[in-house]
């Protein structure tokens, strides 16, 4: 689920604006982004907002908002997609314990499917 | 008396097998077909409109032209497309039976263009949506084949409302695509193992088991388990996981497909692991397969490992070999009766 190679420190106008990561939807097929219900990322047992959670699909970067009413375009099979995560000052460089979390809502199933993914990573 | 004709199976293999393997993002469309048929998995293929085509079912000429020369060149029947009917992709909503129509109509015309006969459609969708889709999918020459998915046994009442409108429209493009998760007489040990992976303890096992066996609904038996097991100590996460239990496997006698082997269209030959023998310890294959002989089907079934789902400690491509070994020795049997 948690794709290194694109971790970083995101640089905005001179100044850090968060971190992001890559990931692959854990499902056997692409949804549509409204079909997300929840994105949890947690960094070292911290359960960051997820109101400050981007998902950058392709070219476009949708906000939670955003994401909740995006019918069509879809996070698909296999595809890496980038999470862009606002947080000033990004994260402290060496090692940490990185957390997501994605439930998806699937309209015929009775619960939630829900995937967990940990993974120690390593900002330079 | 009249005597039926007897049917007759054929192998399939569905890429929905290989969810894990499509995951780890190290194959593309073509490396699934061409290990697929490397390892003689079957005649017939059925993909996954939105796992395997981007932007399905808005697909593009490249796409159409891809899919139908990957067919020709490995050699694989087109046999089903999968739709899926996605009624809760709006937050707050369900969709309506108008809103669920158009949905699944593209759907519909991208089985057509691709050349599959079939497209898998879900109970998810009411018998009403589909009578709806009739016109539209005899125009398009596609057979809308209904999967019949654990709880969706054949005397569900969606599913009875579904044979009601089958018999009063009767149309060739109305069909059931049973899946044999529906009709297992287990929980499969892979799924067992992989909730003591999960820390459920035997004790919670043994009352998923219990609750298993009663007959009654579904949502009934999450009902009943939820709190049992909480009481055992068992998270939120791990109850989840026995849930699995319920919402994988059904419990429907094999010999009641019988009933609607009239309307079959297509099977799903849904697994989850072997034992040291070869032998799918949850799902009694060979009487399936009689029943659906004798019943006279004649028509594929498609392989669905559905370990991925709990388990990456097995191949997909060495799960799916194993079962058509089994399919193989099944009706080698039954047709030197």
């Amino acid at each position: 689920m948690i794709v290194e190679d694109n971790l970083k420190n995101v640089v905005d106008e001179g100044k850090v604006s968060g971190f992001q990561f890559g990931a692959r939807l854990p499902y056997y097929r692409g949804v549509s982004l409204s079909m997300l219900e929840e994105i949890e990322v947690s960094v070292d047992g911290k359960v960051l907002p997820q109101d400050k959670v981007h998902l950058i699909v392709r070219d476009n970067t949708y906000n939670l908002k955003q994401r909740e009413e995006e019918l069509d375009d879809r996070w698909e099979m296999g595809e890496v997609v980038n999470l862009f995560i606002e947080k000033e000052e990004g994260l402290p460089k060496g090692k940490h314990q990185l957390g997501l979390k994605v439930n998806i809502r699937i309209g015929y199933l009775p619960f939630p499917a829900i995937r967990n993914a940990q993974k120690e990573i390593t900002i330079e | 008396m009249s005597i039926m004709k007897k049917g007759n199976i054929k192998l399939a293999t569905s890429l929905f097998s290989y969810a894990y393997e499509w995951n780890s993002g190290q194959y593309t469309l073509e490396d699934m077909i061409r290990k697929t048929r490397e390892l003689d998995l079957g005649t017939g293929l059925e993909i996954i409109g939105f796992q395997s085509l981007r932007n399905f079912p808005h697909i593009t000429e490249e796409q159409i032209k891809e899919v139908k020369s990957l067919m020709e060149k490995y050699d694989f029947e087109p046999v089903a497309l999968d739709a899926n009917i996605d009624v809760g992709i709006q937050r707050n909503k369900l969709m309506n039976v108008d809103e669920t129509v158009e949905y699944i109509k593209p759907q519909i015309t991208a089985a057509q263009k691709l050349g599959f006969p079939i497209l898998r459609c879900q109970t998810t969708a009411p018998a009403e949506v589909y009578k709806k889709l009739v016109p539209f999918a005899e125009k398009a020459n596609v057979v809308m084949g209904i999967e019949l998915h654990t709880p969706y046994s054949v005397d569900h009442p969606s599913v009875i409302k579904m044979r009601e409108m089958f018999e009063e429209v009767d149309s060739r493009v109305l069909g059931f695509v049973p899946d044999m998760g529906t009709c297992m007489h287990a929980i499969p040990d892979a799924l067992l193992t992989s909730f003591k992976e999960a820390g459920v303890t035997d004790e919670m096992i043994e009352v998923t088991k219990e609750i298993w066996l009663k007959d009654i609904p579904t949502p009934q038996k999450f009902q009943q388990l939820g709190p049992t097991v909480a009481a055992m100590g068992a998270t939120p996460p791990q109850i989840g996981r026995l849930n699995m239990a319920f919402s994988m496997n059904g419990r429907q006698p094999v010999e009641k497909w019988a009933e609607i082997i009239p309307w079959t269209v297509h099977l799903h030959g849904k697994f989850y692991g072997f034992d040291e023998h070869g032998d799918e310890k949850s799902i009694d294959y060979e009487k399936i397969f009689r029943t659906f002989i004798d019943g006279g089907y004649n028509g594929y079934i498609a392989s669905e490992y559905e370990g991925s789902a709990f388990t990456d400690e097995f191949s997909a491509f060495d799960q799916v070999e194993k079962q058509h070994k089994l399919f193989k020795k099944i009706l080698k049997k039954i047709n030197a009766e």
